[in-house]
Parts: C-alpha cells; sequence; structure tokens
C-alpha cells in the first residue's frame, strides 16, 4: 500500500495556468480572503459590469449567497477560484451542486502546498497538512498521504504508515 | 452478435401525413424495459439487402409490455423506411436488437431544454414520463412542417401545458434560436435531435452567447458509412473472398467458416485485430493509435474496410 | 448441481475458512500465462467450462454463502458507511435488484424464489430464512434500503456506475471485500481517477480502451474479467479501512507459514448494463485459497511459481506483497521442475 510506484496518479489535479475565458458573458471569482490578490490581474480583464468578486471562506454561507447569486447569473458565466487546494474543491462541489458544469470552472494555482487528507480508517479531515506522516485528528494514527485525490471530498487519501510494522516510522517529509 | 429478438406489429397509426406509429409487441413473454432516450435497430430484409435503421423508443420506459417507434418517410430513402411505410403490416414479425442509449438525460440538470425537430420528437417522448417521474424541471420546443411532420402535438399540448412550444412552419413564426439560449441560468441543459442543420444552429447560437459545449447535447446516429465492395485476400489459407457493401470484413470471413476473436464489433474493444500484409486501409475505428494507423499493417476488421479495390490479410 | 452450503466459518479472528475439494476443483485460476501483464482482458459472461464452474451462472452462488453473508453483516454493522449510494442511483438499485432476483431465483430455484405480479413482488430466500413483499420500484416498501437489503443476501461486493459524458462514475456501491480500496474514498469518481492508484497500465493506453468498450456495452451482452492478488490468512476484508487491523499480517509470513497463511485472493468480475437506468452493474465476486490448496493441483502450483517470479517489481509492491514474495517463490519452486536449483 506504499511507495514509488503510486506516484503518478491520474487522480491527482492539475492547474494549468488560467486565462479569461473571452466568450464568457460574466465573470465570477470566488477566493479565500488572503487569495483574492492572486486573480487581480484576471479581475481587471473583464469589464466591471460583467464580474463580480467574492471572498469568502465560509462554506456555508458561500453556499448561501451563490443560491441567491444564481438565478441572476447568466448560463454563459465562468467561474475562477483562488485559494488553498481543499478550498478550491470545496467551493466546486457547492457550484457542481448548483448546477455548475466543470467546463464552467476554472482554478488558479493552488496558494500553498498544504493537503487535506482523508483517513481511511476513520474517514476524518484533517486539514493544513504540511509534511507526512502526520497523526491524523481523529484517530491519532500516524498516516502517510498518496497522491490519490477526491474531488468530492477535496482531499488526498492517507492511510498508516506503520500498520505493517510498528517500528518503521519514516521523518515526516514536506510536501 | 445475436442479440436481437422476435416482435409482432400489433398496431400502425398514421401520425402525420409522413410518420407512421408501429406497436411492438413480444412474441412471447415480456419485453426488457429501458432507459429514457433509449433506441433499438430494427431488421428489414429486402430483395437486394438487410436495412438495418435505429429508431427511439417513444413508449413508456418502465412498460415491457410492447414498444413503440415512429418513422418518417424520408424522401430520398435509399433505406429501410420506404420498407417500413410500404411493407410492414400489422400481425407481421420483425427482428429488433435490445435497447441501447447514446442519448440518456443528464440528472445534474437543474433543467433541461429539448429541441425537437420534426421526426427528431421521438426520444424526447421517452423522457417525459422519466422527467414527471422525478419531478424534473423541463421545457420542449418542437419544430415541425404543418401536417406532414407535427406527430402528437395534441398530445403533447394537453400533457405539457405551457411547457411545450410549437412552432409549425406553416402557419407560425420560425422558433428563434438565440431567443430560445439565452436568458437560462447556469445549470440549463440543451438537447436537440433533429436535422443537421439545426443541431448546428444551436451550436453555433452556443457559441456565440458564450455557453460551455457541455452543456449541448445531441443524438447522433452514426448510421454505419455506406463501405464500399472489394476483395479480400487471406494469405495464410490462401482465400479470396468478396467483401460487399452491406457486411463488414469480419463477417465475410465468419461467413467464409473461420473464426477471429471479437467482443464489440464496433471498432472499440481491440479483440479482433488483424495483420494487413497488402493494401490500402480505410480505418474506421477507435482502437489503434495514431502510429499503428499509419503503419498500415494492423486493422480492425469489424468495422474497417480496404480503401482500394484489395485487401490481403495475414491469416 | 446441489451446492451443499457450508455452516458458518470465519474470515477473522479464527479464520476457520476452508475450501472443500470441490471447491478447489471449481476455483477460478487466473493464470493463463508464465508470465502476467495488465491486459483489456475481458470476454462475453457466457456460461463456460461445464455446471460445475464458477462460470456456469450469472451469479455464483458457493459452499460459503453463509459465512460471506455473516462477514458483510459484521462489516456493516460496525461500518455502515461501506454502502453507498448518491440519491440518483435509486433506480439502477432497483435495476440491480431486479437483475439479481430475477438470476437467483431461475438459477437456483431450491434457494431462491420470486413471484410477480405486475409492480407486486415476493422474494423468498430460503438460505436466509428471508420472505418479503414489497412494490418494485417503491424503497418504503423494503425492510432495507434497496441496495443494502439485496447486497447481504448475494456474495461478492458490487459497484453501479452512472454513465454521463462517455465516462463512468462510481456514485454507489456496497463494498465489504475489496482488495485494498476505500468505496468512500473513491465515491463520485471517473473511470480514469478510481484507477489514479494503479502503476503502469496508464502507460499502455489500458484503461482508455478499456472504458470506450464499458461504455458501449448494450442490454444482454455482459462482459467478465478476472482480477487476483495475494492475501495474508483467508481476510475477506481488505478494504483500505481495516488496514490498520490487518496491514501487521503481511510481516508475519515466513517459510513455515506461507503455504497455509497466503491466499491467491481471485475477483471475478461482471460488467452488465442495467436497462431501466442505463448505469453499468460491477458486480466483484472474491474467491480465496491457500496455497496450500493450489499446490493440491500441480500444474497450477508451477504456473504460479513462473508468474509470481517474473511479476515487475511495481505490480508487486502495488498488489502490497513485497514483504513475502520471496516466501511464496520460494515455496511455489518445489512444484516447478524448470526452477530446480534456483
Ligand atoms: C467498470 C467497473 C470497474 C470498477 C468499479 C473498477 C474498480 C477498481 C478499483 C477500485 C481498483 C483499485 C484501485 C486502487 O488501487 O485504489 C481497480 C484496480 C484495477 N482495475 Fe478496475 N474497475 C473497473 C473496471 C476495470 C476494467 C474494465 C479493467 C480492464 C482493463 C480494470 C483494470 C484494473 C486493473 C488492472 C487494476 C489493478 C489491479 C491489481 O493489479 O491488483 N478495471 N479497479
Ligand atoms: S470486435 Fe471490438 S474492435 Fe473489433
Amino acid at each position: 500500500m506504499q511507495d514509488e510506484s503510486i506516484k503518478s496518479v491520474s487522480s491527482r489535479p492539475v492547474y494549468p495556468p488560467v486565462e479569461i475565458n473571452i466568450n464568457a458573458a460574466y465573470h465570477l471569482f470566488i477566493t479565500e480572503p488572503s487569495a483574492s490578490s492572486k486573480v487581480g490581474n484576471l479581475l481587471q480583464q473583464t469589464a466591471a459590469k460583467t464580474h463580480q468578486l467574492i471572498e469568502s471562506d465560509n462554506i456555508e454561507e458561500l453556499k448561501l449567497q451563490l443560491t441567491e447569486l444564481i438565478g441572476t447569473l447568466p448560463l454563459a458565466t465562468s467561474v475562477y477560484l483562488a485559494g488553498r487546494e481543499t478550498y478550491m474543491w470545496q467551493v466546486y462541489a457547492v457550484l457542481a451542486e448548483l448546477g455548475f458544469i466543470k467546463e464552467q470552472i476554472e482554478m488558479l494555482t493552488p496558494t500553498d502546498n498544504s493537503r487535506t487528507v482523508f483517513c481511511c480508517h476513520c474517514y476524518t479531515q484533517t486539514h493544513q497538512v504540511a509534511a507526512a506522516p502526520f497523526e491524523c485528528e481523529g484517530c491519532g494514527l500516524p498516516l502517510t498521504v498518496t497522491d490519490h485525490f477526491s474531488k468530492r471530498l477535496g482531499s488526498y487519501f492517507g492511510f498508516q504508515v506503520n500498520a505493517e510494522a510498528k517500528d518503521e516510522l519514516p521523518a515526516a517529509e514536506a510536501f | 452478435m445475436t442479440d436481437t429478438f422476435k416482435v409482432t406489429v400489433t398496431d400502425i397509426q398514421t401520425v402525420a401525413s409522413s410518420i407512421k406509429e408501429f406497436t411492438l409487441s413480444p412474441v412471447e413473454g415480456q419485453l426488457i424495459p429501458f432507459s429514457a432516450g433509449s433506441h433499438i435497430v430494427v431488421e428489414m430484409p429486402t430483395e437486394e439487402k438487410t436495412y438495418k435503421n435505429a429508431y427511439s423508443l417513444l413508449s413508456q420506459p418502465d412498460d415491457p409490455s410492447h414498444y413503440k417507434i415512429a418513422v418518417r418517410l424520408q424522401d430520398n430513402s435509399r433505406g429501410g423506411s420506404v420498407y417500413m411505410h410500404t411493407q410492414v403490416k400489422v400481425g407481421d414479425s420483425l427482428t429488433i436488437s435490445a435497447p441501447a442509449n447514446r442519448f440518456a438525460p443528464l440528472w445534474q440538470a437543474k433543467k433541461h431544454i429539448l429541441i425537437a425537430g420534426g421526426i427528431g420528437i421521438t426520444p424526447f417522448l421517452s423522457y417525459l414520463p422519466e422527467f414527471e417521474r422525478r419531478g424534473e424541471d423541463y421545457e420542449l420546443h418542437y419544430l415541425y412542417r404543418g401536417g406532414q411532420t407535427g406527430a402528437y402535438c395534441n398530445e403533447l399540448s394537453e400533457q405539457l401545458g405551457d411547457r411545450l412550444f410549437c412552432y409549425d412552419s406553416a402557419t407560425s413564426p420560425r422558433c428563434n434560436i438565440e431567443n430560445l439560449m439565452s436568458q437560462r441560468a447556469p445549470g440549463t441543459h440543451f438537447y436537440i435531435c433533429g436535422p443537421e442543420k439545426l443541431i448546428e444552429a444551436v451550436m453555433t447560437t452556443a457559441k456565440q452567447l458564450g455557453i460551455a459545449a457541455g452543456y449541448i447535447h445531441f443524438e447522433e446516429f452514426a448510421a454505419p458509412k455506406p463501405g464500399n465492395a472489394f476483395e479480400l485476400e487471406l494469405k495464410s489459407s490462401g482465400r479470396l473472398l468478396n467483401v460487399s457493401e452491406e457486411e463488414s470484413m469480419l463477417e465475410a470471413i465468419e461467413k467464409s467458416g473461420i473464426e477471429i476473436p471479437n467482443l464489440c464489433r464496433g471498432g472499440v474493444c481491440g479483440q479482433c485485430v488483424c495483420r494487413v500484409s497488402q493494401g490500402k486501409i480505410d480505418h474506421r475505428d477507435t482502437f489503434l493509435t495514431e502510429q499503428e494507423r499509419s503503419s498500415g499493417d494492423v486493422i480492425m476488421p469489424c468495422v474497417s474496410r480496404a480503401a482500394g479495390e484489395r485487401l490481403t490479410l495475414d491469416i | 448441481m446441489n451446492i451443499a452450503i457450508n455452516k458458518i466459518q470465519t474470515f477473522r479472528d479464527d479464520f476457520t475458512y476452508s475450501n472443500s475439494p470441490e471447491a478447489i476443483a471449481r476455483f477460478p485460476f487466473p493464470f493463463t500465462d508464465d508470465e502476467y501483464k495488465y491486459t483489456v482482458n475481458m470476454e462475453p459472461h457466457q456460461p463456460k467450462d461445464g455446471e460445475n464452474s464458477v462460470y456456469a451462472r450469472f451469479f455464483d452462488i458457493d459452499e460459503h454463502y453463509l459465512s460471506e453473508m455473516k462477514e458483510r453483516s459484521l462489516v456493516l454493522a460496525e461500518m455502515p458507511k461501506r454502502c453507498l449510494v448518491m440519491p440518483h442511483m435509486e433506480l439502477a438499485c432497483w435495476d440491480m435488484i431486479e437483475k439479481i432476483m430475477t438470476s437467483l431465483a431461475a438459477q437456483y430455484p431450491q434457494h431462491f424464489s420470486l413471484t410477480q405480479d405486475g409492480d407486486n413482488w415476493c422474494w423468498e430466500n430460503k438460505l436466509l430464512n428471508i420472505k418479503d413483499s414489497f412494490v418494485f420500484g417503491d424503497s418504503s416498501t423494503l425492510p432495507k434500503p434497496p441496495m443494502e437489503y439485496i447486497g447481504r443476501q448475494i456474495q461478492g461486493d458490487f459497484a453501479l456506475l452512472d454513465q454521463r459524458d462517455d465516462d463512468l462514475f462510481l456514485d454507489a456501491g456496497i463494498v465489504t471485500c475489496p482488495a485494498d480500496w476505500s468505496l468512500m474514498f473513491d465515491a463520485g469518481m471517473s473511470f480514469s481517477e478510481w484507477h489514479g492508484p494503479v502503476p503502469m497500465a496508464p502507460s499502455q493506453n489500458i484503461f482508455e480502451r478499456a472504458l470506450k468498450y464499458l461504455v458501449a456495452i448494450p442490454v444482454g451482452r455482459p462482459v467478465r474479467r478476472l482480477n487476483w492478488t495475494l492475501t495474508v490468512n483467508a481476510r475477506m476484508d481488505t478494504a483500505s479501512e481495516t488496514y490498520h487491523k490487518w496491514g501487521h499480517e503481511r510481516s508475519e509470513v515466513n517459510a513455515e507459514n506461507v503455504a497455509e497463511k497466503v491466499h491467491l485472493r481471485v475477483e471475478l468480475q461482471v460488467i452488465d448494463r442495467m436497462p431501466r437506468s442505463n448505469a453499468l452493474m460491477f458486480s466483484i465476486r472474491t474467491y480465496l485459497i491457500s496455497l496450500a490448496d493450489i499446490s493440491t493441483n500441480p500444474q497450477w502450483a508451477q504456473r504460479m511459481h513462473r508468474v509470481i517470479k517474473t511479476l515487475p517489481p511495481a505490480l508487486i509492491e502495488y498488489k502490497g506483497f513485497a514483504r513475502y514474495h520471496q516466501h511464496v517463490v520460494d515455496y511455489l519452486a518445489q512444484f516447478d521442475e524448470s526452477a530446480a536449483g534456483d
């Protein structure tokens, strides 16, 4: 369950450079408050009356806000997301639930290398994990992290690093 | 591929001047239920060849007591529609395939806009009961030529009320595709079934409005491209076969008593691959890589053909 | 065939699971060559190899039926989310009920019966003493949600794949005996996403080709394939979820216990189009056999020696037996004459 061969994993998202979709009728920018500067450049390329910037890191509030907003948005809306990787996928899930399709949603390069990790043993998600192995916030097991990524959970897959031999506990390495 | 079964034609109705509706009942037992948007392939044996045409099922998906299809008499029909209109009588038996679906509704959609041109109404007729069952939000826009292709108008208007929009080219203004597509909220999906021109119009408008292509769905009846007849030499067995226009190479080889492994018979699974030792190839599969294609020495005989008059296989 | 169903044996703790000589004889031995490669190894799911084979019927019910159903209920009691169904998959679950009930009743009439009066169905499972009447398609008339209800009565894991945009999505399943993956984590993924961790195959276009084929499967033309790995002890539930409980067993294999402890784990996977929902049903029927039982068939033991010995390191690692690979090779060598002296 470990190692080299797992390294290039096709479920791991890639984030190519984002450009403004010039065909879109409306441009919606959604960012974590700390990441709004990341979209400044893109924002400038769109006319003020066809864009909007939402800064929010409260997903529940964002959901309510978007549910209200959606009736006023054209079908040809492009959405641009900026923030940590897990944040972008959480927003993605909200947008998908509201009916947006993947072609409409662009994600900028995540603002840091930290990962949200899903523990396959207790189903707890630990956020802002910077290195692995680390201790799961749910069950306390030392978890190693693979590149297998769930968009639904916005998380990487984590499992106990030393389940096969308790004394094989490698030093933590940053992502 | 003998996944076909016999049905009896138990009713024929003229539902518009150029469209007949056929009710097909099982010879015994029940038919297979199907999903909204499914079609069947009907075999029509005529003297010169057996036509195989795909028709959308328009009966209730969960009613296994019968299927219904509707067939428009095509003006320049080389094919089956003339047969269906002139040869088939109540009581006749027909051979059909199991239902297949390449045009299912997207259940993630928030709203479905159905755009039908003439006989293109048929797949949508099986959407409607499923939409009702699931409480989906939808509109049906129906474009037709008065009298000739406007089948089911009255029933639909009774059933759908103000969710039905009819555009009879003989009497009412034309459908303005741009109006139809603009002012829609995210999550609205468009489904088109009708003539190529209608599909193109919707695609072009979507592009102009900046609507993502993933919102547009249309039914592609991949009618097999007509084939040319050619000569096939089987090198190892030293045999010479004639592949006719209506049969695939694989069928011709099987007819001669030689078995080739196969699975999909549609050029996707890769099972039937054969080596070619001579002759130009018309590749029609989706299995081989670009490299393998251009090498010119392998072929998928279930769909691909000779580009010239003769092909030699290494079998 | 009149299968005798064993009394309940265990796939955990004391591992009382065993195979009868009949079960060994019908074991779906997966190796057709001396070397193993990933290929698009699919064939039509039609009966083959005679009345007693695991391929004789659409779903294979065997002597382990009661044991496996007991094991499933233990797993679900501990982790109810091992059965997961997204709301849009409800109709597909009913397709699955229809397929399973009609097949079992027709092919194992001594154990199962189904009477259908329109949508009023009555289902009897004599092996588990279940008899229920319900309205087909109305989930409120079943004692449990449809996928769980039927999943508790049939051997093997099940996934239902939603088909959209020419891709498949893992949107429902009951998965209590997987070979080291997690339904909860993989739920909602596309075909290429849930296969993300598989090494080597992507470079060979295997998944691309398989997917093209799968989305074109019509109703009534099911296909099957075999997959395999090794498992220490007769443990059915080798899910990622419980890896922290069984991982250590991989370190406990030695030259003395390898024959009894190490099991060849074979999955008979069947893929079938569901008529009402257009979903694909993917059933994963798992068979376990110890190396000791394998070696009762010298041809199997010889072939398996060659396969395991030549397996690429990336696959040994991925399948999780790097720690005891050499023990398996050494043990099987005695059945392979050409291996004398290695
Ligand atoms: C359509 C339904 C299918 C489902 C739900 C499914 C699911 C899975 C899952 C969950 C894994 C484990 C991946 C991991 O390590 O996390 C896997 C492995 C794999 N799958 Fe599939 N699969 C399907 C079809 C296929 C098909 C048609 C092929 C044929 C090429 C295939 C080939 C493989 C291979 C080669 C592996 C690696 C197994 C090993 O080496 O132990 N799968 N599959
Ligand atoms: S039979 Fe599948 S590619 Fe020819």
